[in-house]
């Protein structure tokens, strides 16, 4: 099935997810999504959920000067992002286990 | 490190590629945009290190995405050309333009807009005479020349057909259309400022000339008897005197004319030194030369000349300078002498001999032409013309 629908759901939720770890700039976020298996997430996506997050208060930005190339812009969570993260930790888990239920239940 | 240094170790495809993401953006605040696409440069860097330079994909489709994950509404302002931008800047500075007539309008109480529509085709009449100007400077040419004016009839209609959106570039819509148009007309809008610059809107530089002279010889405190200049031209040569002839041909005297409101013609440019020049007068003896003015000079020796001055006819009433011929005389000041006509004066103006003597019958099938001699009411057949009515 096509996930780009379902990607953009839980987008929000997994970025957050992973800045809360440790700051991080753009695509080293795009990076760390594709690894643990979003393979299908789109750059422009994530860059774009950035600025979403950034706009609504829930990420802070900073600029880091390179030595060897162009500055790089890094992300951090806020305390309104990690409360927006827990509260959508709860809505994802409340809501995957009801689907997988649903689902459980048809195939039964 | 600056960041033009930085910017100098970005490869050429990553910064062409968001080059065009940045356009596909134009329309967004530039706090925004810089907001959005800030230290792409490092990551799209990094991006094709890793994954080649064909990750980065359609700038178009990529802004897309940017704009629908970031929750800006796409489309504000749709990619556009370079004929679309133009296009919009112009309807851009029409609207600018209409909400400022509406502005003054409503400072003024009035519509203006019927104004604007009516001064329109004066505009289109002004930018015609602005080009056959242009034309006729760089000829040589005086604007009461023959190919001036025919030029002017042509430009002026020309003109009009493009204000009417007969003739490219008028009428149509086309961006190169409207941006010829928009820089012909500032060309002329120009133009007509270099005319006002350099005074050429008196007239040739032949009248100017002529005015100027004239102005010279009114303003040593003596008076011109005609405040307002006036004149004829015919086939470009100044008239000073007019002699009518009748239909069978005899000379006139004493005819008054009239323009087709009913204002007397009056040809008079006090003084004339046009004839003077032409018929070389007697010198002045030298204890009056230094009492008079010296109102005209010959233009080849420089020595002054008397000028001739026109004198009115009278209704009992008032002078007039539109009955013909003027009687005439040479006289060593510009003013006129209320005395001229006493009786026993030895010089006064007299009707200078016609040019010719008689002129060829004339006839116009079914006019019955007038005569002085004979009432055309009382007995038209007595006419001299009407010999020739069928």
């Amino acid at each position: 099935m096509d996930t780009t629908q379902l990607l953009k759901g839980v987008l929000d939720l997994t970025v957050l997810a992973v800045v809360d770890g440790e700051d991080a700039y753009g695509y080293d976020i795009v990076r760390k999504l594709r690894d643990s298996g979003l393979t299908d997430v789109g750059d422009a996506s994530v860059y774009g959920t950035l600025r979403r997050l950034y706009a609504a208060g829930s990420l802070t930005s900073y600029v880091v000067p390179s030595e060897s190339g162009p500055h790089r812009k890094y992300y951090g969570i806020t305390p309104a992002g990690q409360g927006q993260l827990k509260q959508q930790r709860e809505d994802w888990s409340h809501f995957s286990t009801t689907v997988t239920q649903i689902l459980q239940g048809a195939r039964a | 490190m600056t960041t033009t240094d930085a910017e100098a170790n970005v490869a050429p495809e990553v910064r062409l590629f968001l080059a065009r993401v940045r356009r596909e953006l134009a329309d967004l605040d530039p706090e925004v945009l810089s907001d959005i696409t800030d230290g792409l440069e490092a990551d799209f860097t990094e991006l094709v290190e890793e994954r080649g330079p064909d990750a980065l994909g359609d700038p178009v489709e990529y802004a897309k995405e940017l704009r629908a994950a970031a929750g800006i509404p796409a489309g504000a302002r749709p990619p556009r050309g370079l004929a679309e931008q133009v296009d919009g800047f112009l309807d851009a500075g029409h609207a600018r333009f209409d909400a400022g007539v509406a502005k003054l309008g409503e400072l003024l109480r009035t519509d203006l807009r019927p104004v604007v529509a009516w001064l329109r085709p004066l505009w289109w009449i002004v930018r015609a005479w602005a080009a056959v100007w242009l034309v006729s400077a760089m000829f040589g040419w005086s604007m009461s020349s023959a190919p001036a004016v025919v030029l002017l009839i042509v430009a002026v209609a020309v003109s009009m057909l493009i204000g009417a959106g007969r003739v490219w570039p008028g009428g149509e819509r086309g961006t190169l259309a409207r941006v010829v148009l928009l820089v012909l007309n500032a060309f002329a809008v120009f133009v007509l400022f270099m005319t006002w610059a350099s005074g050429g809107v008196g007239g040739s530089e032949y009248d100017r000339g002529w005015s100027d002279g004239f102005n010279e010889a009114g303003a040593g405190g003596y008076a011109t008897p005609i405040e307002e200049q006036a004149g004829i031209y015919s086939d470009g040569r100044w008239v000073s005197n007019i002699y009518p002839y009748d239909a069978s041909g005899k000379p006139l005297t004493g005819v008054q004319l009239f323009d087709q409101d009913g204002k007397p013609i009056d040809v008079v440019t006090q003084p004339d030194c046009t004839s003077t020049t032409a018929a070389p007068l007697p010198p002045l003896a030298v204890d009056e030369l230094d009492m008079a003015e010296v109102a005209c000079t010959d233009e080849m020796t420089g020595e002054p000349l008397q000028p001739r001055i026109f004198y009115p006819w009278s209704n009992g009433a008032a002078q007039l300078y539109n009955v013909f011929p003027l009687p005439s005389r040479v006289q060593p000041d510009t003013a006129l002498d209320p005395n001229a006509f006493a009786e026993g004066a030895e010089d006064a103006p007299a009707i200078q001999e016609p040019p010719l003597a008689t002129v060829p019958e004339v006839s116009l099938p079914g006019v019955a032409t007038s005569s002085p001699s004979a009432s055309p009411s009382a007995s038209p057949s007595a006419s001299a013309g009407t010999a020739d009515k069928p």
